[in-house]
């Protein structure tokens, strides 16, 4: 690409001038109706701060930029570079606590926590010393990474007061891995210029993570290992959907909000996993069959699954209960129900239409007990004009009613009736506050009373708990405390404590500029106090709900650590170093360009 | 969301997060990076499973950004041992979704697993169950199939893989054919290609495009250069990049093939556009050194703003066009194909004769791979791209598109909204005639469009003529009824149009009763407005 020459250079694209779209009467003609452009206008403008620092009076939310200029001047005083950046009466404690307690050793792992808001000296000497001993456990001193990541900002008189996070990771100095995150404190002196000097630090929470043994980390990426012998590797799945928005046009369906997930499971019953890719509008899903030399093998085009439909979520499940897989698949056409007529060769036996089509998670579960397994999907946004006389989106963060329908199709198979599935949304009392734009939901007997359960986490309204009895629903999730009022994107049950009772995990999105602007005063404030703590919480992360025994929770997420996860789509228990105890996998990230700057 | 769509970055390059239980109601260890799960990419799905059978878990991850796919391989060396569990249903589902296995060791906690089809966010893990043991024994083995029948199985130990199927009470040991298997080496992949063909599955009909010549003169793209021809290939280029002239050189080469092909050419060049006659005479020396056999003449600023925005109406994403861009029209005015980089004359000439093809398989044709589908989409591009040039004011290009193509686009329900906000736009750019053209065809189509008939109300109420007041008035009133004396905008219209032909009593009343409308307070301004009038 070294040889393209972007016309913009010239100033003449006229997408230059393009920051407000006015819309006339014709919004209609835009065939793909309501934009989800909903979830960007109403989350992204508060969370990045941008538009606020530019819209606010006299720019009150001085907070963003006195975030840059505190994370670059930690930056430089932690490498020695600025001798200035302090304050005359400068103290701190020290960057790696004295007092630091050994919590946890297995495997070649040990685990430091602790914490110092003792003052240890002053001045830049002190700064230096203390840096090095930070770094002292990588070798050479340096570490690989590092991040500052500034959540809080509060000026109180002529001083600022800042949170920060910092994470530090590398090789160890004589093998193996570390790590380190903190939570600092820090308050600042702003100089005439602007610019900012640090007056004092202390470390609210500090915690190292030694992994001996390899310097190589646990797990290593072998994708192009297994799927690189497909030209379809090289050729659609190393790139990501800004590169296919690039290619493919607007009116197959393509859509700046298509995410697709994946499903693992066995398709020809020979025990070892194959692999099912959904794709965005226009590229074909992609079926691998697993090798014996480990390698999987795109069959796609002989499987007869190779839809070019956006599909959101796939399911390899035995539908027909006859020993090999067949697919279930979320597209925004309906769901797809494939037969596998053997040798993984699919034929379409049906096609469950909804209301809507913005789809999402896909479940199943043989909720009413008949021994064959039905559907659940998650829908998202609402389908413009699906529904008469109702009005757009209201846009409201934390208690929406307005999003598509999510829908339970119950199989017919085993009453007989084949590949008939009917809706049983109603029937079964899953069409209570199902409209709240539903992301992901996870089947589990949470009450151990033999039939399983189901949480709906919702983006913008309470997360939902279902209780089964005898496939009749009735939604408890805040009687028991599983209201989780965030921006639910993923459940996942484990019983993490081994005390015989599942617990749930929800990821949310942690959001440090959230937090920035959330807690200042002069955030949105026509707002009351209580809604405004529910602002913060959209942003504070995700939630760990520790189940009591007798079905009712309590949630743990910051003592457990996993409250903090970054921007969290999937997340997932799994018991990753067996040892008995199950561990947990975060997915992250919302929209990462190629080559320009972060919004 | 417009910001998106030109590709910039929103959350990005946040780093995926790995968190260890270290026992139970304690606090887990954040081990992203040590873990080398922390790749700062758009991870959406995740999915674990013991891939290599080699008694850990791996996972998979899927992502938005490139690459799609990531495979995590479990490839540290844990002490602790596993079991993996697969279940055989036979009075409950086959596989035995929802059923939930307990395994006691005998020393520490029972572990318990529900199996599940689908859970995180879009994923759906293995039916490989997997059980860690750290260096603990089994105990026992109990499966709570779905239905509530509880079953305990023998025979199973740690370390191994295990079938178990219900009502069989003792576990089948399972051995995979991949155990123990190194996986082969990752085969060289291919670079990324650097050009783009971007084929349209449904033509887009061009309105009339000019390009100038080295005098000054402007020419019709679709006059001269596109005469006798099957299509055009209008290539944009510049002298300063090499890939450009390379291709100049290449098109040149390929002349007689062009020819037969029946295809023009027409190479434009953009170096003018920044101003200054250098650019361009250099261009002129480097066509006559290729002794440029095609059509040749300089772009101009309105032509590629034109052809920008055309690429921006088709794309979701929205980049600047880089130079070497090609575009390639049909003999009916239609774009077929946008190339951005270097092409193949082959290819293109390939494209022309596809152009016959009916929709369903040129659809196929059209798209990076072959697939199927179900959905039907609905040909909106025109309608659209209509619309969006009057937004962006190129009004002599939709007035052209629009009357070009009238024959096909009246037919179209949404097509005298698309001619009732031409009007729109077209008023406020202080083009009155061309808004009263516009409103008059919508209320062709549409005898009832509220738009047009206050549109054309506002046109007459601006003439100095008193015979257009009368006009306005007319059209005024009808809107206002049309809208059930709803829209307050209509309103002041109306009694604007009532003060001027003196009757200030009505007026007085249609300002009061748009006055106390709620829709008044959000648009800025109308109620002072309102009141204005109403003094008057």
């Amino acid at each position: 690409m070294a040889f393209w020459f972007g016309l913009s250079g010239l100033g003449l694209f006229l997408c230059s001038g393009c920051g407000e779209e006015k819309e006339g009467d014709v919004s209609a003609v835009d065939g793909h109706g309501e934009p989800k452009y909903g979830k960007s206008d109403e989350v992204l403008v508060p969370a990045t701060g941008q538009p606020e620092i530019e819209t606010a009076p006299g720019g009150e939310w001085a907070s963003e930029q006195i975030a840059d200029e505190v994370k670059a001047v930690l930056k430089s005083l932690i490498h020695h570079e600025v001798p200035d950046g302090l304050t005359g009466d400068f103290k701190m404690a020290s960057l790696k606590p004295a007092d630091l307690k050994v919590e946890y050793r297995s495997d070649g792992i040990e685990v430091s926590r602790g914490k110092s808001r003792e003052i240890a000296g002053a001045g830049i000497d002190e700064f230096e010393s203390a840096a090095k001993a930070l770094f002292g456990v990588y070798a050479g001193g340096k570490p690989e990474y590092e991040l500052f990541k500034v959540f809080r900002v509060h000026l109180v008189g002529e001083l600022i007061q800042t949170g920060i996070r910092f994470e530090s990771a590398g090789v160890m100095e004589g093998g193996g891995r570390a790590q380190q995150r903190a939570e600092w404190q820090c308050q600042w002196l702003k100089n005439e210029d602007g610019s900012l000097r640090l007056k004092s630090l202390v470390v609210e929470d500090f915690e190292e993570v030694c992994s001996s043994g390899s310097d190589s980390p646990w797990f290593a990426n072998k994708e192009v290992a297994v799927l690189g012998g497909n030209s379809s590797w090289a050729g659609q799945l190393r790139h990501g959907l800004d590169f296919w928005l690039q290619r493919i046009e607007i009116f197959h369906g393509s859509h700046l909000s298509q995410r697709s997930g994946l499903a693992v499971g066995d398709i020809d019953g020979d025990g070892l996993d194959d692999l099912y890719v959904p794709q965005p509008t226009g590229l074909p899903n992609r079926l691998f069959l697993h090798q014996e030399d480990g390698t999987a093998l795109d069959v796609s085009a002989e499987s007869g699954a190779d839809w070019l439909d956006f599909t959101s979520a796939a399911l390899i499940v035995d539908l027909d209960n006859d020993g090999d897989g067949d697919l279930a698949l979320a597209t925004n056409s309906g769901i797809v129900i494939m037969e596998n007529s053997g040798g993984a060769k699919f034929v379409r036996r049906a096609v469950l239409k909804s209301a809507d089509d913005d789809v999402e998670s896909l479940t199943a579960i043989d909720y009413d007990g008949d021994s064959d397994l039905d559907l659940f999907l998650c829908f998202d946004y609402a389908k413009a004009g699906a529904r008469s006389g109702e009005p757009r989106g209201s846009g409201v963060l934390h208690n929406s009613s307005d999003g598509g329908a999510n829908v339970l199709f119950a199989s017919g198979m085993a009453d007989g009736k084949g590949w008939l599935f009917q809706d049983a949304t109603r029937e079964s009392g899953l069409d209570f506050k199902n409209r709240q734009h539903s992301l992901a939901a996870a089947w589990e007997d949470y009450d151990n009373d033999g039939d399983p359960d189901l949480y709906v986490s919702n983006d913008y309204g309470h997360n939902c708990l279902y209780q089964n009895d005898g496939g009749k629903f009735t939604e408890v999730a805040a009687a028991v405390g599983v209201v989780d009022a965030g921006p639910g994107m993923s459940a996942s049950w484990s019983d993490y404590d081994r005390d015989g009772d599942m617990d749930l995990y929800v990821g949310n999105m942690f959001s440090s500029a959230g937090g920035r602007i959330f807690t200042q005063e002069k955030f949105r404030p026509w707002l009351a106090e209580e809604e405004k703590g529910l602002y913060r919480r959209f942003v504070k992360g995700n939630s760990m709900f520790e189940n009591r025994g007798d079905g009712t929770f309590t949630e743990v997420g910051a003592e457990r650590g996993v409250e903090i996860a970054r921007w969290a789509w999937s997340s997932i228990f799994g018991d990753f170093n067996n040892d008995g105890w199950d561990d947990i996998v975060v997915a992250n990230g919302y929209v990462t360009a190629a080559d320009t700057g972060d919004l | 969301m417009t910001l998106l769509r030109q590709g910039r970055s929103f959350s990005g390059r946040e780093r995926h997060c790995g968190f260890l239980n270290t026992g139970g109601a304690r606090r887990f260890a954040d081990v992203s990076e040590v873990s080398g799960l922390s790749l700062p990419e758009d991870g959406t799905g995740v999915a674990f499973c013991d891939w290599d059978h080699d008694g850990d878990l791996d996972l998979w991850m899927a992502n938005r950004s490139g690459p799609q796919l990531r495979f995590f391989e479990n490839e540290a060396v844990w002490p602790g041992r596993s079991v993996r569990i697969l279940l055989v249903g036979k009075d409950c589902n086959r596989d035995a979704i929802g059923a939930r296995v307990t395994v006691t060791p005998m020393a520490g906690k029972a572990v318990a697993r529900t199996l599940r089809a689908g859970e995180g966010y879009l994923s759906q893990s293995s039916k490989w169950l997997h059980f860690g043991l750290g260096e603990d024994a089994v105990a026992k083995v109990e499966v709570r199939w779905p239905g509530g029948v509880s079953e305990e199985f023998s025979g199973v130990k740690a370390g191994g893989g295990y079938q178990l199927i219900q009502g069989a009470g003792v576990a089948g040991e399972w051995r995979s054919s991949v155990e123990g298997k190194e996986l082969p080496a990752p085969v060289d992949q291919p670079e990324a290609e650097s050009s783009t063909a971007i084929v349209l599955g449904i033509p887009l009909p061009l309105p009339s495009l000019d390009y100038e010549m080295d005098s000054g003169k402007k020419i019709e793209i679709f006059g001269e250069p596109l005469r006798g021809k099957r299509g055009l290939l209008v290539n944009l280029w510049s002298g300063s990049c090499e890939p450009c002239l390379e291709e100049l050189t290449a098109f040149a080469e390929a002349r007689s093939k062009f020819e037969s092909g029946g295809l023009g050419v027409l190479a434009l060049n953009v170096d003018g556009l920044e101003g200054g006659e250098e650019g361009s005479q250099r261009a002129r020396k480097i066509l006559r050194d290729l002794r440029f056999p095609f059509f040749s003449g300089k772009a101009t600023a309105s032509l590629v703003g034109f052809l920008q925005l055309a690429n921006d109406e088709l794309m979701v994403a929205q980049r600047s066009l880089p130079v070497p861009t090609s575009f390639l029209v049909d003999r009916n005015w239609r774009l077929v194909a946008i190339y951005k980089g270097k092409i193949r004359p082959q290819e293109v000439i390939d494209e022309l004769d596809r152009l016959d093809l009916p929709f369903e398989e040129r659809r196929g044709g059209t798209l990076p791979f072959p697939g199927r589908w179900n959905f039907e989409p609905k040909n909106f591009v025109m309608l659209n791209f209509a619309d969006r040039l009057f937004q962006r004011g190129f009004y002599e290009e939709g007035r052209d598109l629009v009357t070009r193509y009238a024959r096909f686009l009246e037919p179209q329900p949404l097509f005298s909204g698309v001619l009732s906000n031409a009007g729109l736009r077209c008023l406020e750019a202080g083009r009155a005639d061309e808004a009263k053209e516009y409103f008059e065809r919508t209320l062709k189509l549409d005898g009832h469009r509220i738009t047009a008939l206050h549109g054309l109300s506002r046109v007459f109420s601006e003439s100095l003529i008193l015979e257009n007041q009368v006009e306005a008035l007319k059209f005024a009133r009808r809107a206002a009824a049309g809208s059930n004396y709803n829209d307050p905008e209509v309103l002041l219209t109306l009694a604007e149009c009532l003060v001027k032909s003196g009757q200030e009593r009505e007026a007085v009343g249609v300002v009061t009763k748009a006055l106390t409308l709620p829709k008044v307070k959000t648009i800025p301004g109308l109620a002072r407005k309102l009141e204005e009038v109403g003094e008057r």
